[in-house]
């Protein structure tokens, strides 16, 4: 893992959304391909782009974009249990 | 050189085999087969150095040459496939990620130049010349060598492009 990776949420949502890689790099104006590179992690967007991702999804910048890995679905409830 | 668009590309692709673009491995070998093509026209400025003028020089040049020319088209046709754009289409055209692999791409494509003009002035510098310090050289390869420097200029861009792509992701809708 290199230092400068950023994590994001980004496959999770658009699955969650039933939206696909090519109408979400429509509505956000880049090559769907981006957007596969973007959830595969070997891209890091602009600030302005990881806005627009945001701003697509209706959700603020730390819920799609962190500096660490996004804890597991279900890990914390896991944890609190024990 | 006229920009290319997204239509020429879908046209391209349609011509190529996924196997050429759509693998490392073929894209790599892509790549190596354009620097045979590239490396054509060099030797042939070394034959025309050495045996111009002369019919042996003029026939191994268009031989090579054209065999050159032709193995390049094909090369080109798969990498710009390959790498959707990424080299040859307007900037305006392209997104983020594609101007951010370009400039990456020409920077490498610069260092690239920058050796091959200071190994052929060192070739230069070495090469025998008489007592009177004049070199002889045949125009024809002084002509050939400039153009293979151009081609070099022209198109070691696309052959970095095409040999660092990673694989596209998978398409998700099947």
């Amino acid at each position: 893992m290199s230092d400068d990776e950023v994590f994001n949420r980004i496959s999770m949502l658009r699955v969650e959304r039933g939206v696909s890689r090519k109408d979400l790099a429509a509505a956000l104006g880049v090559h769907y391909q981006t957007i596969g590179y973007l959830e595969r992690g070997e891209y890091s967007p602009s600030l302005f782009l990881a806005l627009r991702i945001a701003e697509y999804f209706g959700v603020p910048m730390e819920i799609v974009f962190s500096l660490k890995p996004f804890p597991r679905l279900g890990s914390e409830v896991t944890h609190d249990r024990a | 050189m006229t920009e290319l668009d997204q239509n020429r590309i879908e046209r391209a692709r349609r011509g190529v085999p996924l196997i050429w673009y759509g693998t490392r491995r073929g894209r790599q070998s892509t790549v190596v087969l354009g620097a045979a093509a590239l490396a054509t026209l060099w030797i042939s400025s070394i034959v025309c150095w050495f045996l111009a003028p002369s019919s042996v020089a003029m026939w191994t040049t268009f031989a090579l040459t054209g065999a050159g020319i032709i193995v390049y088209a094909w090369v080109f046709s798969v990498l710009i496939v390959a790498s959707d754009g990424v080299v040859g289409m307007a900037e305006t055209k392209l997104d983020e990620r594609q101007l951010a692999e370009r400039r990456h791409v020409y920077a490498l494509a610069h260092r690239g130049t920058a050796m091959m003009l200071l190994a052929a002035t060192v070739v230069v510098y070495f090469l025998p010349s008489g007592d009177d310090h004049v070199m002889r050289v045949p125009s024809a390869a002084i002509a050939l060598f400039l153009m293979a420097a151009v081609t070099t200029h022209l198109i070691l861009p696309h052959l970095i492009a095409g040999w660092r792509i990673p694989d596209p992701p998978v398409d998700d809708e099947g």
